[in-house]
């Protein structure tokens, strides 16, 4: 196989460069197709019940996702003519948006209000107030009708807010930088502040491509610094990275021709196959560099340098392809996705290096003599001390790894599972601010849906939505709710002189249609739709939340929903859904598609170093390393409270792909050793010759991954230092565990 | 013999308005001598009929409610609820005047007496339809600057098709409006609205039947193309010039059956 490649290459250089650029161009070109999908919603397979559910509602209420504009004014209060104008204005230019089913705001409730002659319908802020009397007689209407206290205007006075649901197909990202644009001209002396789904959506959108451009710089200067220091030549820099960027080309224009969606996660892929293929490009030019110290036949030190790396190479590859695929087990398409494009990028690489790599070097002259490799001697002695500690207290060593392993796993049932996509950004994001200002001043940014299938006409229906407000209003989280039952109820006092004792729910049927009659009669069939359909078959209760944690809200709804089975028969449907709660169950995913990966990847490792080395008991023990460093994250995550999103859950499977390397290279060379040596010198000789590549692979690749510590989100960059520094703990696991290990072994 | 009397009449009538169609055609009206006549055409003194109002959401499901309306001239209307039977007997009354707010009463049974709504509001929907009350035609003649931009067909009736452009202090939802006028009786058979943005919000559609002198409405729907809802007007057992007296147009005559 190696012969044939090798042959075929060196005899047709020029053919192989010209078809490796053709591919590269012919896949590249579907960049430009690439849709970047800032939806969370679509990271969940479709037929999720709650995401079934939250399609329900989109479908019968016209949209699920609110974007919050909150205006403050900090030194007066939102009641005075500049602010309030600023309201209007919004408010309007919100509504003439496409895409923008409905605006609830200051300038568009409107008091209802029982009176004894009749009633009274007033906006509360058609237009701003002309004189200063005026302005507070508004502002003290307002308060006395209490409903909206709280959620269009704070309690104190100093923020308002401007409710826009927005249309499920509506383009999120122009829809917020339009808002964005126009409410950053109206700012000051006001604060003007976006919240909401929408708004989080958009935000990470943005800084996925703002990422793509920052990172994939970085991480390719890095690895030009790495590719000097290990040749010290021109073409050892330019070439590996020339097979690599391509593989990158290839496996991102895949993606598009595909029209696979490009999400948070895919952010990683750039840079994690910079990270992981420059080594193949390494392998071949180093084997190179090492043949051409003994001939000065380009051909021949190709022919032979093919020939050693080949196998090497082919395995590396094969075990990090097991590593990346095992996420393929995932029920959810994005992991899928992600597993099989980058699966698909490291084959690239892996051809780019085995093929095009010896073409070009054929092609052109013989470098110049490189530079003597100065033997970091330090390095050395300390491998060799290291050897020698390993050896002579392999029970202290095995011992305190154990105690390690037990130390960390009990960091993991710490981990705290959580899908609150406004912790992507750091706390300073003006995002971040957005949120804490809407959840400490009014009712929150994230609503949560509570959706009936029953006769909403009748007074059981509506009392029950009427218990269930009451009920979720009991945690401390929820901000507002509101339903036709909250409708109902002030349309029964309105209609009983204003008296407050029937602010409830009429008990005659006649009395409860005729007042849905009259509110229906009072309002635009928008106001009307967000409340009930057309068949009067579904309503929903709208709950704001002022928490995003996707952990929190569960418990939340689990209540309330054990709250509706004891009180209410079965009569009446009860779905709860909404952005958080759906969420919640992707993380339920995100923990099954880590355990299928896990074991997945270790199953598949075991059974791969068993057929090579033909040893169950070698099997095993090339996947201690492996299973030592997962412990150890995880625990590390638990202790340093990281939360396991869907970024992070994608770790174990990295660390996976590439740190079993570690333990192949490992136990290759002392299979090698053992031929000749004894045991205990086999392992001393292994530590001191691989110990060398493994460390520098291991903190090469770690340094790529580092560069992710400057994504502008943040579980990309937890994700950045976790792999940084569990491939750091992988090698070491290798060279210590593993060979404390082997030394109990008795090959044959 | 007494139908062929109808016959003969009715062609008669045929031919006499095909002939000043004609004469009107040839006569060149500008944009504001055509909607002086929208503005001024006969309408029936009074009118009572059935109305069905069919409420249509987004994915077609309607809601449907059957009204018994009284009508005198353009500025007063009373209606009963006649179905779904749960809110039968609840009805609406509405005065509107040129120079202020309109007095509006509603009856609920279940809640007994009559009350007045006082409604500050200008853009209000017309009875949680898609119609607000400046769609329903309480447009003033001066507020606007005509265009006449084209003319054209609908259904086979020839019509002049209209910009009206609101004045600057005019309260209105839109930044233009354009008018299908029928170059037979100047009513407006189709209405396009544009919202402030200049993007089309808004169609109404009229069916007009004749009814002894005068074409009346007989479905008026009107959609809203943003929000996908549509509402469907069917009027029924039209008759005009019953003589209707000021009196059913009061608040006490609201709380009988019809």
């Amino acid at each position: 196989m190696n012969e044939k490649i090798a042959k075929y290459v060196l005899t047709y250089p020029k053919t192989v460069i010209l078809c490796s650029l053709i591919i590269t161009i012919l896949l590249g070109s579907g960049i430009g197709k690439i849709r970047i999908d800032d939806d969370i919603k679509n990271m969940l397979p479709k037929d999720l019940p709650a995401r079934l559910a939250l399609n329900e509602v989109e479908d019968l209420f016209g949209g699920s996702d609110v974007l919050l504009v909150t205006i403050s004014n900090e030194e007066q209060t939102i009641f005075n003519e500049g602010t309030l104008t600023k309201i209007i204005e919004i408010t309007d230019s919100l509504d003439a948006i496409p895409g923008v089913i409905r605006v609830t705001s200051l300038a568009t409730a409107k008091q209802i209000k029982g009176e004894e002659w009749g009633m009274e319908v007033t906006p509360f802020l058609e237009e701003v107030p002309k004189t200063e009397d005026a302005i507070r007689k508004l502002e003290k209407t307002f308060f006395d009708d209490s409903l909206y206290v709280g959620s269009l205007v704070s309690q104190d006075g100093k923020y308002a807010s401007i409710l826009a649901v927005m249309d499920e197909n509506s383009e999120t990202m122009t829809i917020y930088e339009g808002v964005r644009q126009l409410t950053g001209r109206m700012e000051g002396p006001e604060k003007i502040y976006l919240g909401g789904t929408p708004a989080v959506q958009a935000e990470s959108a943005k800084n996925i491509k703002s990422d793509m451009r920052k990172l994939m710089p970085f991480v390719l200067i890095v690895a030009i610094i790495l590719l000097y220091l290990s040749f010290w030549t021109l073409s050892g820099v330019f070439l590996p990275l020339l097979a690599t960027l391509m593989g990158v080309v290839s496996m991102i224009g895949l993606m598009g021709h595909l029209d696979k969606p490009f999400m948070i996660v895919n952010n990683v892929m750039p840079v994690m196959l910079v990270a992981v293929g420059v080594a193949y490009g390494i392998h071949v030019v180093a084997a190179y560099y090492e043949e051409l110290t003994n001939t000065i036949d380009k051909r021949e030190a190709l022919t032979l340098a093919i020939r050693k790396v080949g196998t090497p190479v082919l395995m590396a590859g094969l075990t990090t392809l097991a590593g990346f695929l095992s996420l393929a087990t995932s029920p959810l398409p994005v992991y899928f996705n992600f597993a099989i494009i980058i699966a698909f990028g490291v084959f690239m690489v892996m051809c780019f290096s085995m093929t095009m790599i010896p073409a070009i070097l054929l092609l052109m002259p013989i470098p110049k003599k490189k530079k003597a490799q100065k033997q970091p001697a330090l390095l050395d002695r300390l491998l060799t001390r290291t050897a020698n500690i390993v050896l002579r207290f392999r029970y202290v060593v095995l011992a305190l790894s154990i105690v390690l392993i037990i130390i960390f796993a009990f960091g993991i049932p710490q981990i705290n599972l959580e899908m609150n996509a406004i912790t992507y950004f750091p706390e300073s994001s003006d995002l971040r601010q957005a949120d804490e200002k809407i959840n400490q001043h009014l009712s929150g940014s994230v609503n949560m849906n509570i959706l009936f299938n029953a006769d909403i006409e009748s007074a059981e229906v509506l009392s029950a939505m009427d218990s269930v407000q009451q009920r979720l209003e009991q945690f401390p989280e929820t901000g507002s709710t509101v339903s036709l039952a909250t409708i109902v109820k002030r349309l029964n006092r309105v209609l009983n002189a204003d008296n407050p004792q029937f602010e409830r729910i009429p008990e005659r049927k006649e009395a409860v249609s005729q007042a849905i009659l009259l509110y229906n009669m009072s309002g635009s069939p928008e106001d009307f739709e967000q409340f009930v359909d057309n068949s009067f078959e579904n309503g929903q209760v709208i709950a704001m939340m002022k928490s995003a944690s996707t952990r929190r809200i569960a418990e939340i709804a689990n209540a309330v929903e054990e709250y509706c089975n004891t009180k209410f028969n079965n009569n009446m449907e009860i779905k709860f859904t909404g952005y958080s709660l759906f969420l919640k169950e992707l993380v339920e995913l995100v923990v099954e598609s880590l355990g299928r990966a896990l074991i997945f990847a270790l199953v598949i490792v075991f059974l791969m170093a068993w057929l090579t080395y033909r040893s169950w008991k070698i099997g095993v023990l090339a996947i201690i390393p492996i299973v030592v460093t997962i412990i150890f994250n995880l625990g590390l995550m638990g202790f340093a409270s990281i939360d396991l999103s869907i970024p992070t859950a994608m770790i174990t499977s990295i660390v996976i792909g590439i740190g079993v390397d570690f333990s192949f290279h490992f136990i290759s060379r002392f299979q090698i050793e053992r031929n000749t040596n004894e045991s205990s010198t086999a392992i001393v000789n292994t530590i001191r010759t691989v110990g060398r590549p493994i460390l520098f692979n291991a903190t090469a690749t770690g340094f790529g991954f580092l560069v992710l510590a400057f994504s502008n989100l943040l579980p990309l960059r937890f994700m950045g230092l976790l792999i940084a520094l569990t491939m750091i703990i992988c090698a070491l696991g290798a060279l210590t565990i593993l060979a404390a290990s082997l030394t109990f072994i008795k090959l044959k | 013999m007494k139908k062929n009397i109808v016959l003969i009449l009715s062609l008669l009538v045929f031919v006499v308005t095909q002939h000043f169609n004609d004469v009107k055609a040839q006569e060149k009206l500008t944009a504001h001598q055509i909607m002086e006549h929208w503005d001024n055409r006969t309408i029936p003194l009074d009118m009572t009929s059935q109305m069905t109002m069919n409420l249509i959401d987004k994915k077609g499901k309607v809601r449907t409610r059957l009204l018994k309306t009284y009508r005198m001239s353009d500025d007063k209307q009373i209606m009963w609820f006649l179905k779904p039977s749960d809110v039968k007997g609840s009805s609406f009354l509405r005065l509107s005047y040129d120079d202020r707010d309109d007095d509006m009463w509603i009856y609920l049974p279940a809640f007994g007496k009559v009350r007045r709504i006082a409604s500050h509001s200008k853009k209000g929907s017309f009875m949680g339809t898609d119609f607000t009350f400046e769609d329903l035609g309480d447009r003033k003649l001066k507020d606007y600057n005509y265009q006449l931009i084209k003319e054209e067909e609908i259904n086979g009736k020839s019509c002049w098709v209209v910009k009206s452009i609101p004045g600057e202090d005019v309260t209105t939802d839109y930044s233009k409006i354009v008018s299908w006028i029928w170059k037979e009786d100047y009513i407006s058979l189709k209405e396009e609205f544009f919202d402030k943005k200049g993007n089309l919000k808004k169609v109404k559609i009229v069916d007009v039947i004749n009814v002894e002198k005068y074409w009346v409405p007989n479905n008026v729907t009107m959609e809203n193309l943003k929000t996908k809802h549509k509402t469907e007007m069917i009027f029924d057992d039209m008759l005009v010039d019953t003589g209707l007296e000021d009196k059913v147009f009061k608040s006490n005559y609201m709380t009988r059956i019809h």
